[in-house]
């Protein structure tokens, strides 16, 4: 599976500094993944850590989809996408992430491009600070 | 538990998958929902899915309607799944034929409550089923043993008179005494006209009252002595021992009389009509009574055919009292 995205986003001592994560704050809600940890099997893969990677994965290839969308104004494709990415982006406790997409469902079939763009900039800078708290986290996990 | 998935999204995909396999249940894993929609017509289909409302080519809801509407597929247990919580997509999702709902992201241990919730129920379900199997399989294995029951009676249930098992018995040993009497008898089969009309007129009931009526009517027309039986639907067979050659005349005739009376004072809404086919047995003759019993047939059905033909018979059903109609063949 690509690893290009989570590397791109490694610090340098390949953990994050308290500054950077204090700046990242609420992109990635910890707890929701610790709710998916079995602490029966332990000695087993670690589901988060796949569940990142596939989450990494797909949502970069939607961004894009949801970039072209937004440029095309092809609003339908917009929202089944964003819906898609909703649900991915709640399931691993990227809120802010979820609430974006959410928003962006919620356009008019005809928006105003301005506020298409302005969400879409949102969801760019938001998507960026998950992928970065994605990182630290898998890093700490296969550590 | 085999259980299968339909989600669009690889995380939540993933994530249902691994949390059902670490509960012990088997994962058939689809797509969307037309995908999903096929796995579930397939004979071996799981008894449980889990479907997102929100998939392409076929919604969640739009299977869980498929679902019920067909037989084959209709006790699966569905829970649908999707980020929309409200109550309104809540009632909407049960409407649709959801047996249950979660709403995304979903809790790992409601989502195992759930599962054992849906296969409480489907182990009911397969209970209940299979006691149906059971009770269909007891009410044929009861039949059987009804119709076994009947065949070794001699009586027809409907009339009280012979069936075809008592008629042949009892016919078999008459013709023996009558040819060591070297006695003439006659052998008549009847076959009631119009029984198919007056069931899909007037119902089945009184299809079985008109059969009843006619066994009245032969029972009053022959004898004690004489053989009357029954030998199915709407076929009556007689033998009526020491018969001399032309008797035969006198006894249609009185059986005409007797069907006329009878339809001159019923009101039915219908009258009775029979078509008959008989022969005179001469003590030479060597046939057994089962052959006797197909010639009769055969002279019935040349009887019944030229009604439709001859001029007699045209007469009679272009008439008003046209099911009065009795007419008589002879066969030797």
């Amino acid at each position: 599976m690509s690893q290009i995205q989570v590397t791109t986003y490694k610090t340098q001592e390949g953990l994050l500094h308290p500054k950077d994560r204090e700046l990242l704050g609420d992109a990635v809600d910890l707890d929701v993944l610790h709710t998916l940890d079995d602490p029966q099997n332990a000695d087993e893969s670690d589901l988060v850590v796949e569940l990142i990677d596939l989450y990494v994965a797909d949502a970069s290839s939607k961004m894009a989809a949801i970039q072209k969308a937004v440029r095309g104004a092809e609003w339908l494709l917009l929202k089944r996408v964003a819906h898609n990415l909703e649900g991915s982006s709640a399931t691993l406790g990227a809120k802010q992430m979820a609430v974006l997409c959410r928003d962006l469902q919620c356009l008019d079939s005809a928006p105003p491009i301005e506020r298409s763009r302005t969400l879409l900039s949102r969801l760019e800078v938001e998507f960026r600070r998950v992928l970065i708290a994605f990182a630290a986290e898998r890093e700490r996990r296969v550590a | 538990m085999r259980i299968l998935i339909a989600e669009d999204d690889t995380v939540s995909c993933h994530l249902l998958k691994a949390t059902l396999t670490k509960l012990g249940h088997e994962v058939v894993v689809t797509h969307d929902g037309l995908e999903a929609w096929e796995a579930l017509q397939q004979p071996d289909a799981p008894s449980m899915a889990i479907l997102d409302w929100m998939m392409p080519l076929l919604d969640g809801t739009e299977i869980c309607r498929k679902v019920r509407a067909d037989a084959l597929t209709s006790h699966t247990y569905i829970i649908l799944l999707s980020a929309m919580g409200s109550k309104a997509n809540l009632i909407e999702g049960l409407e649709a034929g959801a047996d249950d709902y979660l709403v995304k992201p979903f809790d790992r241990y409601e989502l195992k409550v759930r599962l054992e919730v849906g296969g409480r129920i489907i182990e009911l379900q397969r209970v209940l089923a299979e006691r149906v199997r059971e009770l269909e399989a007891s009410v044929v294995e009861r039949k059987r043993a009804e119709e076994a029951l009947r065949n070794l009676t001699l009586a027809d249930d409907l009339t009280g008179l012979f069936n075809r098992r008592g008629f042949f018995t009892l016919a078999q040993q008459q013709l023996k005494t009558v040819r060591r009497r070297n006695q003439s008898s006659l052998l008549i089969y009847a076959d009631m006209d119009g029984l198919k009309r007056i069931n899909d007129t007037y119902g089945h009931s009184e299809g079985s009252n008109a059969i009843c009526r006619v066994a009245d009517i032969l029972t009053e027309t022959f004898r004690d002595s004489d053989i009357i039986a029954r030998l199915g639907g709407d076929e009556f067979a007689i033998l009526a021992a020491d018969v001399p050659p032309l008797g035969n005349i006198l006894v249609t005739d009185r059986l005409r009389e007797n069907l006329r009376r009878y339809n001159q004072t019923n009101e039915l809404g219908y009258e009775l009509s029979l078509s008959i086919g008989s022969i005179s047995v001469e003590p030479g003759t060597p046939s057994t009574i089962e052959e006797l019993v197909d010639a009769a047939d055969l002279a019935m059905y040349a009887n019944k055919r030229g009604k439709t033909v001859s001029p007699l018979g045209r007469d009679q059903l272009s008439g008003p009292r046209a099911d009065a109609y009795v007419s008589l063949v002879t066969a030797h």
